[in-house]
């Protein structure tokens, strides 16, 4: 970081002497703005922004100038703010290195524009993971709102970064973190279902052939399905209600099938599919399809014992 | 320029937590079991006996279905049909059928229905699980699996027949009547 910040004074520097003698309208608030950053006193220096834009207004379309600035935000950031998280000096950078690049007609910044917003993406792009690694189940929505920063500014510096192997692997992983945040508390938190469930299936719209996100989506719409009947249907309610909650519970136990028939595909050995399927099949009280399911579970129980207890 | 951290990694962590599990066929089998008894209590309000049998304890009696009085003994226990209050009777065999307003015969039980009829007396509703009663005679109310749903036949004429008065509820939410 070192080397760079020596880099980035030079640059500075030659850019002072440059624009002193080089710029139309001589703008001696942006000379100070400079000598601010230079010293290291970046908060005087951002103070400069505006009063720069509001003495000089030509600088607005200078793409020198909102460069400077963004190194100015982005230096706040990683020296003053430590680089915390949901940081809005960081997102303030980025937005001037993007007008620094749309002003740059001759691409004078651009390698430099683009290595700023790729250090700002990855950060981005960390934050969002290091949420799911921490399983920060309250922290969804952030860990969202940073994946989709990183995936924005990732696209201005690499208008063809391909995002397909990414999406799959945030969604899925988002998508866990709000079933473990229903989970928690199915309850309270049954407005995160619809969030998980839009989650796995937009990673399966990349990867179909996903196995956790399609075995996580064939468990837990079984699942909601016994739950309506068992933690949501009152004994004293009318049968109007009954019929309609039963209608519901058959929606998802239906929903639930086709998920797990993809995964028994791909592991039809795998003793917790059988026993799903089957007890999917007993839900909609298909018999014929559930004694066929059992048995295939006894020829797998009896042909490896060990997993009679997975 | 800071090092990108590897979300695969990350995901394989997740894919290691503990999932939910997956509800087994006991929870389908519970959640049977609460439809039926749901059904079987709504019977219970919802069927008019003749007046001389709207006195003392309102008795549901299963036959065949330990699950299923289980159930009901939990979960609908002191409750109460207009003046009555309901209990439940399990019954092992035909034999130990008694006197009950509302009798339960599983399916697994089905082929003993002729057997059942023959010790029942004029205040019990007699509620069946067989695949079809269209062409059965004596049976009063049937539970039968449509789509995956579970719904209910109504055998107007044998009620009738037996003094039992149908609310228009029932009449309405019957997936048939005969």
């Amino acid at each position: 970081m070192n080397g760079l910040n020596k880099i980035l004074s030079l640059f500075l520097m030659l850019s002072i002497f440059l624009t002193s003698f080089s710029q139309a309208k001589y703008c001696p608030e942006k000379m100070l703005l400079l000598q601010k950053y230079q010293s290291k006193n970046y908060t005087n220096a951002i103070g400069y922004i505006d009063t720069v834009l509001s003495q000089c207004p030509d600088q607005n379309d200078d793409s020198y100038f909102w460069h400077v600035c963004g190194f100015i935000n982005l230096d706040i950031f990683k020296y003053l703010e430590n680089k915390s998280y949901g940081s809005k000096t960081k997102l303030k950078a980025a937005d001037c290195f993007i007008k620094s690049m749309n002003l740059d007609v001759e691409g004078k910044y651009s390698e430099r524009n683009i290595k700023a917003l790729d250090y700002i993406s990855t950060n981005y792009y960390n934050d969002a993971v290091t949420i799911l690694q921490k399983f920060a189940v309250n922290n969804q929505e952030d860990a969202v709102s940073y994946y989709n920063n990183y995936k924005r500014l990732k696209r201005i510096a690499h208008p063809d970064y391909d995002f397909a192997e990414k999406d799959v692997d945030f969604y899925y992983g988002i998508g866990m973190l709000f079933k473990m945040s229903y989970e928690k508390d199915k309850h309270t938190n049954k407005d995160l279902l619809d969030s998980c469930i839009s989650y796995f299936n937009k990673s399966l719209v990349i990867e179909p052939n996903q196995y956790s996100a399609n075995y996580n989506l064939g468990i837990m719409f079984h699942n909601l399905g016994v739950d309506i009947i068992m933690e949501e249907l009152d004994i004293d309610a009318d049968l109007e209600m009954v019929i309609l909650m039963q209608e519901q519970a058959v929606n998802y136990f239906s929903k639930s099938l086709p998920y797990l028939k993809k995964v028994y595909e791909m592991k039809p050995k795998e003793v917790s599919i059988v026993q799903g399927i089957a007890a999917v099949y007993y839900s909609l009280n298909d018999m014929e399809k559930h004694v066929e399911y059992m048995n295939i579970l006894k020829d797998l129980e009896s042909a490896n014992p060990v997993n009679e207890n997975n | 320029m800071g090092n990108k951290k590897h979300i695969s990694f990350i995901v394989s962590i997740l894919m290691l937590v503990p999932s939910i599990m997956f509800y087994s066929q006991d929870a389908g089998k519970a959640a049977r079991m609460k439809l039926q008894g749901i059904y079987l209590y709504s019977f219970a309000k919802k069927v008019y006996w003749p007046t001389a049998h709207t006195t003392g304890d309102f008795t549901i009696g299963i036959y065949g279905s330990k699950d299923l009085y289980n159930q009901l003994n939990t979960n609908f226990k002191g409750k109460m049909t207009g003046s009555q209050n309901i209990v439940f009777d399990f019954y092992e065999s035909t034999s130990d059928i008694t006197d009950c307003h509302l009798l339960f015969v599983s399916e697994e039980k089905s082929n003993a229905i002729s057997n059942v009829k023959k010790v029942l007396n004029e205040k019990t509703l007699l509620v069946t699980e067989l695949k079809d009663i269209s062409n059965s005679s004596g049976n009063m109310i049937n539970f039968v699996y449509v789509q995956s749903r579970l719904k209910f036949q109504l055998n107007k004429s044998v009620l009738e027949k037996n003094d039992f008065k149908i609310g228009q509820t029932l009449t309405k939410l019957a997936y048939s009547i005969i």
